[in-house]
Parts: C-alpha cells; structure tokens; sequence
C-alpha cells in the first residue's frame, strides 16, 4: 500500500514536470533556444493566477483563463522583444543562454521586492482524500493534474502529428533556412511555438499553486528538471516529455524509502550528471545531437 | 575584492578563452574555502590547508571534466550546474564534516608561515597574491597553450583536425579555473573567518561568470574590470532607503539585470577587443 | 563604443587598486548620533519566520516607548537600531557587523539558532552582549560567554513535554520528523533519549530538508509505522505545511514541537491545526502584577490587540537592557557589552517580568521559566496544561 501510494504520488509530480518540460522541450527543438525564462512564464502564470483568484477574488475559471492569457502574452514577448534582436545577429548559444537567465533572474527577484520572498500559494482544499478508506493520495488534486496533463500533452502531440502546423513545425524544426526558402513562415511558427510552450506551463502553475505553492526561489531549480526531463525524453519529442517527467517525479517520491532527506537531491543531479554523459539523447530522441 | 578577482581571472581561462561556459565556479570556490575551514580548524597551518584545497580541486575537476569531454555546448553548461548543487547539496548534508547548514565559524586567520595576518596586512598578501595570478593567467594565455584554447572556442573540430589535443586542453583549463578558485576560497574563508553552503552556491557561480563576461571574457584585464564593477556598483544599495530583505534581493535583481544588458549592447564585454556578437562558444551550428 | 584601450587600462589599474585598498580599510564608523542610547535587535523580518520575528519588534516596541515616556535609560532616550537576520546565518552576520561596527551597539537582541551560531564568534571578539527570547537548540549552551537565552533550551522542555505526551495524551507510538540543521539534530536527540528513559524507543525517524516544501512522500513512509504522536522541529511556516499535508492525507494522531509553533502560520490552516500541542513558557497576560500591567495595557493601546509570550518576552529583553544601564550608570561604570553582562549576571539572577518569572543560569546561558502545554483551538493558541 505504501508503495502503492508513493508510485501515485511520483505520478502526481512527474505530470506537473511533464507539463513544464514539454514546453521546453518543444522549443528547443523548434528554436533551439534552452528557454531558461520558461521560469520566468511559470511564475508570471502563477503569481497572476493568485492575483486573480485571491486579490481579486474572481472565479475560478476566469482567473485560470486570465493567467493564460498574461502568460502567453509574456512567453511571446520573450520571444518577440528579447530573443529576436539576438536571433538577428546571429548571437550565439551561449549568449542566448546567458539572457534567458538573466530574464529569470529579473523576473524572480522583481516577484521577490514587490511580493515578499515566501511565494503564494491557495488553500482550495483539493488534496482532501476521495474516499474515506481508500488509497490516501487519491484525491481531486491527483486526479486533475494526472488527467490534465495527459489531455493537454496528447492534445499537444496530436497537433504536432497530424495538424498542418504541426507539419510546418516539424518541418522548421529540421531545417529552418530550408523551410524558410520554401516559404514558410518561420517567425510566425515560433511565436505560436512560445504560445503553446506557455500555455502549457499554466496548469502547472496552477496546480503547484493550490498545492505546495509558486516560489520565486525555486523557479531556476524548476527549469532544471525541466531540462532533465526535457533530456530524458529526447529533445522535441512531447510524449518522451510525459514519460520522462513521470520517471522523474517517481523516482523522486521513491527516494524516500531508500535515503535520508538531503542524499536525495544529490541522487537526482548525480542521475543528472551520468545522464548527460552516457546518452544525452534520452529515451526517445535521435542520434543527432 | 582582490579575492573575487582571483576567481575571475582563472575562470576567465575557461570561459573566455576556451570559450566553456562553467557554473560550478561556486562549488570549487567552496571546496577551497571549506578544506582551509576545516584543516585550519584541526589545526594544520594556513598554507597547507590551502595547497590542499587547491589540489583536490585541480584533481576534482579533472575527474569531473574527463568523462565531460565529449560534451558540448548546453549539456556541457548542465554538467556544471549539476556539479555546483551537488556540492551545495553535500555541504548542507554532510554535517558531521561541515557543519551543515550552520557551516563552521572561528576560522583562524591567515598565516602564511606561521604568522597570522589581519586588517590591512592581510589585504596586502591577498593583493600580491592577485598579482600573481594575473600574471600567471596572462602569460598562460599568451603561450602557445592560449592560442589552442582560442582554437577551441572559435572552432573545436577544426583544432581537432589540426592535431590539437583538445582534450587535454579542455582539461588543463578546467583544472587551472578549478584551482585558481579554490585557491581563492581559502583567503575568502580566512577573511570572513565562517563559511556556509549558501555562500558558495548556484548564485556565486551566476555572479562570477557575469564578472567574467563584463569585463570582456578571454581579456587579460577584463576579469578586474569586471570585479571592479560588480564590486562597488552594489554599493550603491547602502546608499537608498530600502526595506530590510530588499537590499539583497535588489542586488540580485541588477545581476539579471546586467546579464541581459552586457548580451545586448556589448557581449564582448567592456575591454574585449574581439568582434561584436561573438564573445564566448563557437559558432551557432 | 572602445573607450578604453589596453595601456590606459594598464596604466591607472595599479593606482586605482590603490585607492580601493585604501577604502577597504574598515575604519569607516558613524560617530554616534545625537543623544539616543542604541540598542541592537536582530531578527528574521522577512523569510519564513519573518512574520513571528515581526510581533517579536512589536513587543520590544512597546518597552522602547514606555521607557522612554519616564526618562529613558540611564537618563537618555533609548532607541532600537533594527537589522533583518532572514533566519539566517549569512545575512545574521552582515546585520551583525552593520550593528557593531556602523551602528556602534553594545548589546543586540537576537534569535534563531542558525544566527546565534554563526555570530556567537564574533561576539566574542567583539565583546558583545547578545541576549535571545527565540532560541531553542541545546547545542547553544556554552557557546559564548557573550551569549544568555531568556527562552529554554527545549531540550529541557522536551524532557518536560514527554512525560505529557505519554500521561495526558495517551502517546505510544512517537515518531521524528526532524530538520536536517543544527536545530533538527539537537532536538531528534533529545527526543530520542527522554522517550526511551520513558520506556520506549521512537518507532520512526524521517528528517526534512530545510528548504522542502512537499512533504507527502515522507509523511506516507512515516504512517507505515503508525504513530500516535510526531514530533516536528521546523519554523511554524513549515509545521504549518506538514501538518496541513498530514491530516490531508488522514492523520488523525498528534503533532508534538517546541515554542516556534506559536506563530501566526499556524492559524491559516484552519482546524487542521488542531490536536497539535507545543511546550511554551507561561503567559498569562491576566497575570496580577504591576509590570504585565503596564505591558498588557501599553500593548492593548499600541496595538489594539493582546500581546502573546513571544511579544512580552522581548518587551522584558529590553527592560533588563534598560535596568543593567540605570544600574551602570549609577555606579559610574562605563556602558559596554561586558559591563552590561556583568550587571546582569550580579543582578538579576532571578528576574520579575511581564512574561513571568526567569531564573537565569549565567553559566550556561540557559533560564528555567515555568512551562506550559498549548494547543491550537478554534484559531488561538490556548493552554491546556502545567508542565513544571
């Protein structure tokens, strides 16, 4: 039964990985941009959720579509106004990296003056059990982050399979001088693709927000496992995306029955580091790295 | 200040000259600064406890970039940072060793030779030994080994094809940025006389590679031009009435701040003399 | 946009280098202003802890005015020169060297086991008194001479809690959740060895990263063992979050802790927080004498509120700053950390004060306070038993 409910709650966490790292995952396929600011867009969507629902006092909803909205507005502003002049130039990865950073940082720490450093969070009373005598992780919250991600990752998947603009992505992704000779529109592909990255990382705003809560601080240590997960996957590959971030978010919960608190997180980068060596390409990516 | 340069200058070896981008400066910084923290402690002399934090650097980093060598680029930026929070992670854990969260305190002071520096002396030791540095640096980058440390960062298979060992190459910097900043952290430790796990994390590394790269990276002076910045331009916080706890959390707000600044107007840095747009990491493939 | 070239650089470098030595110098004091008395107070006022270090302030506050209102400290006013030690311990020395060296303090107020730690050194070299109403680790006993604690080491309060736990609450099954920090350590220790001189053996231990915000995995592998009762040693922000995600995920049993839990946190998670019972020492701001009077009734006016242990604690702190100056003043004796702790270890061994009665140990910098059992109920902080 322990077992039981550490695998569920490792399923629990790893869908909100997955929904953070498929965003990045998929621009950094697409743009080949590691969108370090994609914690930047987490926070916004979180902290404008709760300035939604709790100081404004709207519903639900809306304050969940508000969100949406300001954090795909932000996501393509990155794109638009920061990493375009870079684009442009031709800058290197390096440097592109180096401002994604630098944007996180100022994003994280303005949250930090005006907000205070302890993070928000809403009680919405979702992690209430169920059923009285079942499983004690079954709760509302496992249920919506579980089916949520798998609905809006699939989505996400079954857009880039069989959608035109999947297509024309796919295309880009491979070859953008290419396809941009053949006529397509590759700004406008890569503003959609910061749209969709956005929009993803909402509902993983959300959640954590009802849950443990949207702090500033670990919005760098987010985008890295991100970044793992985004690895482990395979760069690009959406679905490689939700299985590595539930490898993760299991093997994090799992932890807790072999080591001691602190050994845990040296496990996780450890893992990291012989990842990176042995097969950067992941679980489901290609050679061609 | 001089100590930070110290740390500059020999990750300037790494980044700016061989063009790798290393955040786990950090963790070497601390690996110095906790070796003389705990042999100081138990009672070794100074220098020793420094020559010892500066080997097992120079060996920790070769251990760790060995396996790295057929990494590039962004995975390579990711070894480090795994690196540097695995070294936060092991200080904060390993308390028996070092004290944990609490760090340790009571270090003694610097004593070269038996005898204990303070105050302005020992600002004058920390200065000299900052020259030499610098001097080191500079030569080793106007050696032949400099130029192949060019070669790598502008173009690494074409070194490679040239029959350079770049390997080895890759290696010795790693290893000279490593000890140059372990070397560092033992004078910061006696200076400060405490060390903890939250001094020499992710954010030190941020800062000394935006030391680095705004003073113009792969320069032989950049490094202090860049110390010198970022040394006294958060001073300017002493001087604005701000909320307790905004202080520090501005600081950090100028460092992103100055990150995206350099990338956009310069990102050769103030004294680079190379061409715009190309400051570090080969071409964009 | 090349303004400097390499031998300008060159050239003012090693004077420039110069003047920054020159700078570095720490001679850089403020001459003392005006004619106000300082007096150091550093504690967390931003962070997890910063909302407790907050109505800590207040109750100092209200001493600073009503002091002030009748003459002051040895004749002068007296002020609070305020630094934010964030809980921790890098931050706790900044303030500390800010107060010290800038601000010129004898004396600092302070708290949290963390920056007591990282300080005490210093307050040896500095000869500083540090007094604390907010420091809990038994690892502080003895760490400076420099060092007196106006609160009970909870190791002693833990041996008082036990014995509670087993009589009153019927514990038998305990179980740790401590911190991975000094504090955690201290407290898994204490715990351990007072239950087993109970007669049983703590049935599990989990330790908790200071920084973890999600603690289902570890609570689910903790009620394997079912226990009654778990002792938690974090901040009341983090006790908050543990036992919000225990009883979410069905923990009918207890939580057991030490003073911290005391703070504002704990009432945002409603009647979650019930059935969480803490050793504090005893305030009764009904309490007769003329000194809680006058603290209860300043407060009430102040703050439009009642006061709670930790305000009258740090409101006490400062009037035996003040009463060691009268005192030193009268003797003629120069105003220095030294003479300060000297005047109250002759004088004030035993001390009457808003928050009770304090008898205090100079040599180890500890105090025994009488203590009592609280818990939380319908969003306060209530007593519910004598401990000593």
């Amino acid at each position: 039964m322990l077992l039981g409910s550490i695998l569920v709650d490792g399923l629990v966490t790893g869908c909100l990985y997955a929904l953070v790292a498929v965003g990045f995952s998929l621009l950094w396929w697409l743009t080949g941009i590691i969108h370090i600011a994609h914690g930047a867009v987490y926070l916004i969507a979180g902290y404008t959720m709760f300035a939604l629902a709790v100081s404004l006092g709207l519903p639900f909803a809306v304050a969940i579509a508000g969100a949406t909205v300001v954090a795909v507005v932000g996501g393509a502003a990155i794109q638009q106004v920061i990493y375009r002049p870079f684009q442009r130039r031709a800058a290197t990865e390096d440097a592109i990296i180096t401002v994604s950073l630098g944007i996180l940082i100022i994003v994280q720490y303005l949250l930090v003056i005006i907000f205070g450093p302890e993070g928000v969070s809403i009680d919405a009373g979702l992690r209430k059990p169920l059923l009285a005598d079942g499983p004690r992780v079954l709760d509302r919250f496992s249920l919506i982050a579980v089916l949520g991600a798998s609905v809006a990752i699939f989505g996400l998947h079954f857009l880039l399979r069989r959608t035109r603009l999947g297509k024309s992505m796919r295309a880009a992704a491979e070859n953008d001088s290419l396809a941009e000779v053949l006529g397509l529109p590759i700004k406008r592909i890569q503003m959609i693709a910061h749209a969709l990255a956005a929009a993803m990382v909402v509902p993983a705003a959300v959640l954590f927000l009802c849950d443990t809560g949207v702090h500033p601080p670990e919005a760098l240590h987010l985008v890295l496992m991100a970044a793992v997960v985004a690895i482990l996957g395979g760069k690009g590959s959406v679905l490689g995306a939700l299985v590595g971030g539930v490898v993760v978010g299991i093997a994090e919960s799992g932890m807790v029955f072999i080591v001691d608190a602190g050994w845990r997180q040296l496990i996780t980068f450890t893992l990291l580091y012989v990842l990176l060596l042995l097969r950067p390409q992941g679980l489901f990516g290609t050679k061609a790295v | 200040m001089s100590i930070f340069a110290i740390v500059a200058l020999s990750l300037n070896v790494v980044t700016g000259a061989a063009g790798i981008v290393s955040l786990a400066t950090g963790a070497f910084f601390g690996l110095g600064a906790y070796t003389t923290a705990i042999l100081c402690k138990a009672g070794y002399p100074s220098l020793a406890a420094q020559l010892a934090g500066v080997t097992i650097a120079a060996v920790l980093s070769i251990v760790i970039a060995l396996p790295a060598l057929r990494v590039r680029g962004v995975f390579l930026l990711l070894v480090t940072i795994a690196v540097q929070i695995i070294f936060t992670v092991i200080a904060q854990s390993w308390i028996s060793v070092t004290g944990g969260d609490a760090g340790i305190s009571r270090i003694p002071p610097y004593a070269p030779f038996g005898v204990p520096l303070r105050g302005v002396a020992f600002l004058i030791v920390c200065i000299v030994e900052a020259a030499i540095v610098y001097e080191f640096c500079r030569q080793l980058m106007r050696s032949p080994f400099g130029a192949v440390l060019r070669g790598l960062r502008d173009d690494e298979t074409g070194s490679a094809a040239l029959g350079k060992n770049v390997g080895a190459a890759k290696i010795t910097a790693f290893a000279v940025s490593g000890a140059g900043a372990a070397f560092a952290g033992s004078l910061y430790a006696h200076y400060t006389a405490f060390v903890d796990p939250f001094s020499f994390d992710l954010s030190v590394s941020i800062l000394m590679f935006l030391i680095v790269i705004l003073g113009g990276a792969g320069t032989a002076n950049g490094p202090l031009v860049g110390v010198l910045v970022l040394t006294l331009l958060p001073e300017i916080f002493k001087f604005l009435p701000l909320p307790p706890g905004v202080a520090a959390a501005a600081r950090q707000l100028l460092y992103g701040v100055l990150l995206v600044a350099v990338m956009y107007f310069r990102p050769q840095g103030i004294l680079s003399t190379a061409p715009g747009a190309r400051p570090i990491g080969a071409i964009r493939t | 946009m090349r303004f400097h070239n390499r031998s300008v650089v060159r050239g003012w470098m090693p004077a420039l280098l110069a003047v920054l030595a020159f700078l570095a110098l720490p001679a850089w004091g403020q001459a003392p202003s005006g004619d106000a008395r300082k007096l150091g107070i550093m504690l967390p006022l931003t962070g997890n802890s910063g909302k407790l270090g907050q109505i800590m302030l207040e109750g100092a506050t209200v001493a600073i005015e009503q002091i002030n209102a009748s003459g002051g400290a040895g004749g002068r006013p007296l002020v609070l020169a305020v630094e934010d030690s964030q809980a921790l311990s890098k931050p706790g020395i900044d303030g500390f060297r800010k107060l010290v060296d800038i601000e010129r303090v004898d004396t600092i107020i302070t708290g949290w086991t963390a920056v007591v730690v990282a300080t005490a050194p210093l307050a040896d070299e500095s000869k500083t008194f540090l007094m604390s109403a907010s420091t809990a680790a038994p690892a502080l006993r003895n760490i400076s001479p420099y060092f007196q604690s106006s609160w009970m080491f909870d190791d002693e309060t833990i041996r008082l809690l036990l014995p509670y736990a087993r009589n009153e609450l019927k514990v038998q099954r305990l179980a740790i959740m401590p911190v991975v920090n000094d504090l955690g350590v201290g407290l898994a220790k204490s715990v351990r060895s007072e239950w087993q001189k109970l007669g049983s053996n703590v049935i599990a231990e989990e330790s908790v990263q200071v920084t973890e915000t999600n603690f289902r995995s570890i609570l689910l592998k903790l009620f394997e063992s079912k226990p009654d009762a778990i002792y938690i040693t974090g901040n009341g922000k983090q006790s908050a979050q543990i036992i919000r995600q225990a009883r979410d995920l069905g923990y009918k049993g207890v939580f057991l802790s030490y003073g911290a839990m005391e703070d504002p946190e704990m009432l945002t998670i409603g009647d979650r927080a019930e059935r969480s019972f803490y050793s504090s020492p005893i305030y009764d701001p009904a309490a007769p004498t003329a000194q809680s009077k006058q603290f209860v009734d300043g407060f009430q006016k102040r703050f439009g509120r009642a006061p709670n242990v930790h305000q009258a604690n740090h409101y006490d702190l400062v009037y035996i700053y003040k009463l060691a100056i009268d005192g030193l003043v009268k003797q003629g004796k120069p105003i220095s950390g030294v003479n300060v702790r000297d005047y109250v270890a002759a004088n004030m061994s035993r001390y009457e004060g808003a928050a009770g009665e304090y008898a205090f140990n100079f040599k180890d910098g500890s105090v025994l306070r009488s203590s009592v059992v609280k818990t939380v109920k319908d969003g306060k902080f209530v007593k519910v038993g004598d401990l000593n």
